[in-house]
């Protein structure tokens, strides 16, 4: 915007290696954590995308077991944010 | 006499009259309004989305006081529902271009995404189903200014027969009177499952058609054992379920008075018993149960959803805990971090894995990351001096894996020595035997350590190949595996030989099936749930070394895990048949 260098979104893949695929507790991991930072996150899966800050949007995107999501974030906190977020969807079980 | 079978969700009997819910039936009056009533729409509907939010993180606070952190999760998970704004915004998108009035619009707009959900057929479908209807139920009740329908009130013991429960509906229930439920549809993960089993209420659910052949006040049995349903029962039926119930019911009193026993078999063997833990706050239920002390501390609980990892004095806080509760004689065996490097650490988040089972995780974590390790080893050291604390590393696959964790450890009480902190020196050190690498070289690793515990979890899925929560190979995956028992053979003979006790702190010790095995075996120390323990030591106190010998080496002849398990629950049901169940 100002000084030189345009701001580009961070991307990540994970798979989802969690037997239950993106159920309820993990996706409200996720959302919650994703609620709390200050980039915008999008959830792809395929051409489908979620707001990842939003429960609804991440159960619809109905990804099972072995399905590959890319997670992107767009702002100051960007690049920390995607990792946890990436931790999230790739932990084998649910998380906590 | 009518006899169902369903699913079974949450085990136990329970027998009374049946009170039929109709749990369907939300009528919406209106579907459309005339365009200038629109914005009234909206206002109605910010409103009762922001009541229901407020009643959903109200019950996720009774609900994790009551039951726990994971069941009121289910409840936060629905609060997060209730106050998204994409579902607001999908919900007022159909307001203002449909005229569709607040409750129609929430109804279509959950419904649709449930049915999508549904035509995709798949396992999140069935789990999240009952969240997705609480959630419209939760709406439409503030919408329509009615109440649920409550069996909070009764007075009598009661068995519910519904078509379908929400976890809202379930977590209401009165849990004196609400002795059983059964329903029409439901599959065993949902979260009303969950919730029946969390609150011990007998359960069974996926029936199929039931309310129709029911009448409220029809005596019903609930088998959530066998995850039937049986509807008016002929007198020999009831009386042999009354007979079950009643055993069960003086099971745990029996038990009880086994707190204060010493673990002892029949010929006077001692047999350590000890807790497995996963939060501090557990520690106090190993005392209550009767437990000589902690077995297994996992530690993972302090390096999850952490943005950074944890400090020497989180650690230091999360030990102190449990030695002041357990006391400064009791033995408290701290597993040191035991995850994957995909799963916590800020350092290593992200590391992508085709396998993660196979890769980087726990010690081998641990080694590449020194100052991680380095720092809940000195934690652990001061907070010896207070109890007797031990440290023992998971998933070691070669000695010199073992050797580096030694040196390191060694490293950590000279610099604890050379800063002058108190700490205390030579701690017993064991290792778990998980990976058959570790089990085969088990007489050279013993050389080392003043301990083994076999990690039974993990031990039977690296060798069989096979993960249990994959359901096509699932069947694979059994404790009693000729190949795991000798296994587990070997590595009680090599630390018999070296002389340092064996533990077996895998889900196998808390079930009573496999105790005389083994003890059999040679295992003469068991660390299992606190919850199993009274049971373990009934099986103990009941037992001779020479009989368990014999039941090992029966089960040591047998060529399949099929043969062993049934094996193994004949001589139970022989010997303890209140425990054969």
């Amino acid at each position: 915007m100002n000084t030189g260098t345009p701001h580009e979104p961070y991307r990540r893949a994970a798979i989802i290696i969690n037997p239950n695929g993106l159920h309820m507790r993990p996706a409200t991991t996720f959302a919650q954590l994703a609620a709390g930072v200050a980039s915008d996150i999008i959830v792809w899966h395929g051409e489908k995308r979620a707001n990842g800050k939003s429960l609804w949007d991440l159960i619809g995107l109905c990804a099972l077991r072995g399905t590959e999501l890319i997670v992107e974030a767009d702002g100051p906190d960007a690049e920390v944010v995607v990792g946890q977020l990436v931790a999230i969807l790739a932990s084998p079980g649910d998380p906590d | 006499m009518e006899t169902k079978h369903g699913i079974k969700a949450s085990p136990g009997i329970a027998i009374g009259p049946a009170l039929v819910l109709d749990t369907e039936g939300v009528r919406i009056p209106r579907r459309t309004v005339p365009p200038e009533q629109v914005p009234g729409e909206l206002a109605r509907l910010q409103v009762a989305i922001h009541r229901a939010t407020a009643d959903s993180r109200a019950r996720e606070q009774e609900m994790t006081t009551r039951l726990g952190k994971d069941i009121g999760k289910i409840f936060a998970s629905h609060a997060l529902l209730l106050s998204d704004q994409a579902l607001r915004y999908d919900i007022e998108m159909l307001i203002k271009a449909e005229s569709y009035s607040a409750e129609y619009a929430v109804s279509r707009c959950i419904r649709a995404r449930v049915k999508g959900l549904d035509d995709t057929g798949n396992e999140i479908a069935i789990r999240i189903r009952a969240d997705f209807i609480d959630v419209e139920k939760q709406l439409l009740h503030v919408l329509l200014g009615e109440h649920p329908e409550s069996p909070d009130a009764l007075t009598q013991a009661v068995i519910i027969l519904a078509h379908d429960l929400t976890p809202s509906e379930t977590a209401i229930f009165n849990t004196k009177t609400v002795q059983g439920f059964a329903t029409e549809s439901g599959g065993p993960t949902s979260h009303t499952a969950i919730l029946a089993e969390a609150l011990s209420i007998p359960a069974v659910v996926g029936l199929g058609k039931l309310l129709a052949d029911v009448s409220g006040g029809d005596i019903v049995i609930i088998d959530g054992d066998a995850g039937v349903v049986i509807i008016e029962p002929d007198e020999e039926t009831l009386a042999r379920y009354l007979e079950r119930m009643q055993s069960k019911a003086d099971a745990p009193a029996r038990y009880e008075e086994l707190r204060d026993t010493e673990s002892v078999t029949k010929d006077g063997v001692h047999v350590e018993l000890l807790g497995n833990i996963e939060f501090p706050t557990e520690a106090a239920a190993c005392i209550e149960k009767g437990a000589g002390g902690v077995g297994l501390y996992r530690t993972e609980f302090l390096y999850v959803n952490k943005t950074g990892d944890p400090t020497e004095e989180e650690h230091y806080a999360a030990y102190r805990e449990v030695v002041a509760i357990l006391g400064p004689t009791r033995p408290v065996i701290i597993r040191t971090l035991d995850l994957g490097a995909d799963k916590f650490s800020p350092a290593t988040r992200g590391i992508q894995e085709k396998n993660p089972f196979l890769g980087l995780r726990s010690v081998r974590l641990c080694l590449q990351n020194r100052p991680l390790f380095k720092t809940q080893l000195r934690a652990i050291l001061r907070a010896s001096v207070f109890g007797d604390l031990r440290i023992m590393f998971p998933m070691v696959s070669t000695i010199l894996e073992l050797r580096q964790c030694l040196s390191l450890l060694r490293e950590v009480e000279e610099d604890l020595h050379d800063a002058g902190i108190d700490y205390k020196p030579n701690v017993p050190v064991g290792t778990m035997i998980e990976v058959p690498s570790a089990a085969i070289m088990a007489d050279v690793l013993a050389k080392q350590v003043s301990f083994f515990s076999l990690g039974t979890n993990d031990l039977v899925q690296y060798t069989l190949a096979a993960d249990r929560d994959n359901e096509t190979v699932a069947n694979l995956y059994s404790p009693v595996d000729p190949s795991v028992l000798r296994l587990i053979h070997m590595v009680s003979q090599a630390g018999s030989r070296q002389g340092i006790p064996v533990n077996v702190c895998g889900e196998m010790s808390g079930e009573p099936v496999y105790t005389a095995l083994l003890l059999g075996l040679g295992i003469r120390d068991l660390s299992a749930t606190p919850r199993k323990i009274p049971e373990i030591k009934h099986v103990i106190r009941s037992l001779t070394i020479p009989e368990a010998e014999r039941v090992a080496q029966d089960a040591l002849q047998m060529e399949t895990a099929r043969d062993v398990a049934s094996y193994l629950r004949g001589h139970l049901r022989r010997f303890l048949p209140e425990l054969a169940e």
